[in-house]
């Protein structure tokens, strides 16, 4: 198995409120906390544009 | 603590109910007795109403039209039962296991997720959906062996995951020597699962480049899927990398992930008071 490439820096910010249906500021921010280990690494994940489409269609 | 004493305590693990154990080895024969596997499962009170709670809910597209063993056999099939009961027999069997960091109401939760949105990609792509849902289910049962039979190393691979902030087998391999993955597997090949299912636990975080293991393929990116819908209820979660190769592989349109999404977060709440694992 192909070793992942270690965090380039330890979390320091408190993660954010968990989604609450929403699609406001705060859902963005906790999708971007979710996807944290791609964007630190800089690697495209192929689901983020997805759930983000995903929660911009929910209801709030 | 070593990967051998790790394993070492994994041995006194339950086994699974003997109705489990034989509907399994009916799978594989021909000449099975839907009576006698009937009456064997429905001897275990507890573990017959929980099957016929799930076997009930909508996830199965019959919803109250099921009741008795013996009318669940008869309308869903064989292997439909068998997945029904096993997630019976593996949430009763760990219940009441305790340790610190250790969030049993969120393990379930994802687990519960995954099982039902690895079928659905299963669903989609028109894969053999016999062994997704079970497969998802227990795609981290290791995790669930370590905190019942090792809570203390659990425990220290838990905390270290959360100063590195990185991914979680990497820090069971970096702290245990070993992941749950292969302890996974290795429970799974105790309980005499499908080499399907063994391979989806062993593989859900490092899936192999080639094709020819569809269900592995369909429970690496339901993983993923689940914690990037963030139903489980754990604040701190994280979506793991997922493979190109599997990606490409598995070639989900948007549509049909926009359909997967929904109906996971449709079924959970159903299926995990069905197990009565959880609710919403």
């Amino acid at each position: 198995m192909a070793e992942l490439p270690k965090p380039r820096e330890p979390a320091t910010a408190v993660a954010p409120a968990q989604r609450t249906g929403g699609t406001g500021q705060g859902e963005h921010e906790r999708i971007e906390w979710l996807f944290r280990e791609s964007l630190r690494r800089r690697a495209i994940h192929p689901l983020m544009p997805l759930i983000q489409r995903h929660r911009s269609v929910q209801q709030p | 603590m070593t990967a051998d004493a790790v394993l070492e305590r994994m041995r006194d693990l339950p086994a699974l109910p003997q109705a489990v154990l034989e509907l399994q080895a009916a799978l594989g024969r021909d000449d099975v007795s839907f009576d006698r596997l009937a009456d064997a499962i429905s001897h275990d009170q507890a573990l017959a109403a929980k099957t016929l709670r799930l076997a009930n809910s909508s996830f199965y597209g019959l919803p109250g039209r099921v009741a008795s063993i013996r009318d669940a056999i008869a309308v869903l099939g064989l292997r439909q039962v068998g997945m029904a009961l096993t997630a019976a027999a593996v949430s009763g069997a760990f219940a009441g296991v305790q340790c610190p960091g250790f969030d049993m109401t969120a393990y379930w939760r994802h687990s519960v997720a995954c099982g039902i949105c690895t079928r659905l990609i299963g669903d989609e792509l028109r894969l053999d959906g016999g062994a997704a849902f079970t497969a998802g289910l227990l795609h981290d049962i290791g995790r669930l062996a370590l905190a019942a039979r090792a809570p203390d190393a659990l425990a220290e691979a838990l905390a270290h995951r959360r100063r590195d902030d990185g991914l979680i087998w990497q820090s069971e391999r970096e702290v245990l020597g070993i992941d749950h993955m292969e302890i996974g597997a290795k429970v799974a090949e105790r309980w005499h699962f499908g080499h399907d299912i063994i391979d989806a636990i062993r593989l859900h975080h490092a899936p192999p480049a080639d094709a020819g293991r569809p269900v592995a393929d369909a429970v690496h990116v339901a993983n993923a899927i689940v914690h990037a819908l963030d139903v489980a209820g754990d604040a701190d979660d994280m979506v793991p990398p997922v493979s190109a190769p599997v990606w490409n592989r598995l070639g989900l349109t948007a549509e049909q992930c926009a359909r997967v999404f929904e109906g996971t977060e449709a079924a959970l709440n159903e299926v995990c008071a069905a197990l009565g694992v959880v609710g919403g």
